[in-house]
């Protein structure tokens, strides 16, 4: 051991922080290396191939266009079409998705040794597959069914909602929040259980009740949680597509009419049905800039926020 | 020992000699020469994986030399949709089974081997198939699949519906057809007409009012206009209904519950209705046009070789085999129960299947599919546009709709 110190003792800190930093290199080599080709080269591709005109059946014969796709897509009414519902899809469901897993990790978060088979319970939907749940939910939301027929006395329509232009995205955004609920739910959970005991416990000898303890302690604590929760749910509500394509299984992607036609379900039809691989690369890119522009409005938002309360 | 070398070295120059001379003879028989290993690509069923099983054992054994990998596609769709990729990465299978509504897309970029000059070499005579088949088979004047099996649109009707209407005869017009439907829903509260909203199922009410698209040609016709009319009125006055609107998966389904007076299927239907609707009273007829006769399309099955494949005479000796005459006979007489592209085997196959009689005289006058180049992006947009017109009435015209597609992707 003392000959271990001595000899430990004897190397120099700065070579020994390089051959820290060069090992620290060496052992995240393999994830960078993962990372850049599972992640990165997709992505420098399709920034490459958004400048190409690309035939999928000949692939190797792609050519530079320029700007023509971005040109094309400006000027495409379906993908602005597209855009708007994706917009709507995000708006409908990012908020209520956000607010109803808080209100249900809070009531969870109570449940003492019930929790864990709670937290179980909300998570499943999160990890069953896409295909069976809307399948299941296609079945329950079928005209003269037992839900559409709840909901008519509440003035809606007893058709079958996925096939109903007005209703087809609000059963969509149903599907989506019912999957989603656990996950965020999850996250939220972890995060109430960082808030010390004590600050509830003050405002208990303050005579705060639940809802003031939830608004003053809970929500301010949660802050960084919710920057969280929102910036991640609104980046997959932007890709949402599993659900839209089983909808329009048998029939055209985004139906009926285009109700559900969102934009990673243009960027497939673009890829897949018509071949068009660089005119979907572009939508791609431009599905990033809108998802990069919307995270900084966020970050802007809860930034300025924090600074206020400060 | 002296002439036992003599014999030897005989018998070495006379297997020498006759190995070229073997070799060119098999030039002359190429189902003999084949060898190497061909994959077959179809999308997956538990007939047709049993027929093909059974078929590729006795190629295997009457081809010695030929090995067969099959690549089952888990549906139809899957296969549509994977293979794009799969040509781009050079990973198609070299023969695949599938029907000839996409096949303008293929040809016309190049991705399929022309076989004009392939089939010669082989014993397939193209004579013994459905004209209408072969036809649709062949693109720019060139033939681009050898046909396998049949398959045909028709209407299919409840007679129990239609006799709780009131209506004693089958329709006779596409017009009459309508307002039967129309007796069904007001007198029965079931659904007059179910449609899948396809490109398939609205052409079929396009044919029948005389009209179709003519590869590009003939989009904006009013003829075309009249058939999506006569379709929005029918939803308008809640005659008609989407499969989807009524909870099913397709047009079958639907029907199958017994609630549904008219639909546009084909064949298809009878294996379906055995197990799904056994007990609703049904027919299949050939659908009435517009001036009382009748409007069929006949495509199908059949085998196309990819462009990129290396060997295509072992590729088209496979095809030679799977289309010769005693695996056609299997295909009618198995419980696969197709029709074989060859004209020979209706008998039998109206005696395997009797509900195909009332289509028999039909499907040899059948026409093929007339769809523009862009299929799938014709198709979206026109089911798009009908949906809007169905959905969202007053919106837009089937006159505006067409004239809109015939700019888009008319050939004129």
């Amino acid at each position: 051991m003392s000959q271990l110190t001595s000899l430990s003792s004897g190397v120099q800190p700065h070579s020994r922080r390089r051959a820290e930093t060069t090992a620290a290199y060496l052992l995240l080599a393999p994830a960078l290396l993962l990372l850049a080709a599972w992640f990165l080269s997709p992505i420098i591709s399709s920034f490459v191939l958004s400048f190409q005109g690309v035939n999928i059946f000949h692939y190797s014969q792609r050519q530079f266009v320029g700007l023509a796709n971005y040109r094309q897509l400006f000027s495409d009414p379906v993908f602005r079409t597209t855009i708007r519902i994706t917009l709507t899809f995000v708006v409908l469901v990012v908020p209520v998705q956000t607010v109803l897993a808080l209100l249900a990790a809070v009531a969870v978060n109570g449940m003492g040794r019930a929790r864990t088979a709670y937290r179980t319970v909300y998570f499943i939907p999160y990890v069953t597959s896409t295909v069976a749940i809307t399948a299941v939910f296609m079945d329950l939301f079928t005209v003269h069914g037992a839900l559409p027929v709840f909901f008519s006395h509440l003035g809606l329509p007893d058709v079958s909602w996925f096939a109903d232009v007005r209703l087809a995205l609000v059963f969509l955004a149903l599907i989506y929040v019912w999957m989603n609920l656990g996950l965020y739910m999850v996250i939220f959970l972890s995060g109430l259980q960082t808030i010390g005991v004590e600050l509830y416990e003050a405002a208990g000898m303050d005579g705060a009740n639940a809802w003031q303890e939830l608004l003053h302690i809970t929500i301010p604590s949660l802050r960084p949680i919710f920057f969280f929760v929102l910036v991640s749910g609104m980046i997959a509500a932007f890709q949402v597509f599993d659900q839209a394509y089983v909808i329009s299984g048998g029939t055209v992607l985004g139906g009926p009419a285009g109700a559900t036609s969102t934009i990673v379900i243009f960027i497939f039809a673009q890829a897949f049905r018509y071949n068009k691989l660089g005119y979907a690369s572009a939508a791609s890119v431009l599905l990033l800039a809108i998802v990069f522009a919307a995270t900084a409005i966020l970050r802007r938002v809860f930034r300025e926020e924090t600074h206020a309360g400060d | 020992m002296r002439r036992s070398i003599r014999f030897f070295a005989i018998l070495v120059l006379a297997i020498t000699l006759a190995i070229p001379a073997l070799a060119n003879g098999a030039k002359e028989q190429p189902a003999a020469a084949a060898h190497g290993q061909v994959s077959l690509g179809y999308s997956g069923g538990v007939w047709i994986e049993k027929y093909f099983d059974q078929v590729v054992a006795g190629l295997e054994q009457a081809m010695p030399g030929v090995k067969v990998k099959k690549v089952v596609y888990p549906t139809y769709d899957d296969l549509l949709n994977g293979l794009p990729t799969q040509v781009a990465a050079k990973t198609n299978p070299d023969v695949l089974y599938w029907t000839n509504e996409q096949l303008a897309d293929y040809a016309n970029n190049d991705v399929l081997a022309p076989l004009d000059a392939l089939v010669p070499q082989t014993k397939i005579d193209l004579s013994a198939f459905y004209k209408g088949l072969v036809q649709g088979w062949t693109m720019n004047g060139a033939l681009y699949g050898v046909p396998f099996n049949g398959q045909n649109s028709s209407m299919v009707v409840n007679l129990d519906l239609l006799q709780k209407a009131g209506v004693t005869s089958l329709p006779k017009t596409i017009q009459e057809l309508g307002q039967d439907a129309t007796l069904i829903a007001t007198k029965t509260s079931s659904t007059g007409l179910v449609i899948l909203d396809n490109l398939f199922h609205i052409s079929q009410y396009v044919y029948a009012f005389g009209g179709g698209w003519g590869n590009g040609k003939t989009i904006d016709t009013p003829q075309n206009a009249q058939a999506l009319q006569f379709l929005v009125d029918l939803f308008a006055s809640k005659t008609a209904a989407t499969a989807k609107q009524l909870g099913a998966g397709w047009d079958g389904e639907a029907f199958a519950k017994g609630a549904v007076g008219f639909s546009t299927g084909g064949p298809w239907y009878i294996g379906y209705m055995g197990q799904a609707g056994p007990t609703v009273h049904y027919q299949l007829m050939p659908i009435p046009t517009a001036n009382g006769g009748t409007a069929m399309v006949t495509y199908g099955g059949g085998l196309s070789i990819f462009a990129n494949v290396q060997d295509k005479r072992t590729a088209i000796s496979v095809i030679d085999y799977l289309t010769n005459d005693a695996n056609m006979e299997l295909m009618a007489t198995s419980a696969l129960k197709y029709l074989p592209a060859k004209t020979r085997y209706m008998d039998t196959y109206v005696k395997v299947v009797p509900e195909f009689a009332p289509l028999r005289d039909a499907f040899f006058k059948g026409t093929p599919l007339d769809y523009p180049a862009a299929v799938k992006e014709f198709g979206d947009d026109l089911v798009k546009g009908f949906e809007q017109m169905v959905f969202q009435p007053g919106q837009l015209t089937p006159q505006e709709l067409l004239k809109t597609l015939q700019q888009k992707y008319g050939s004129k």
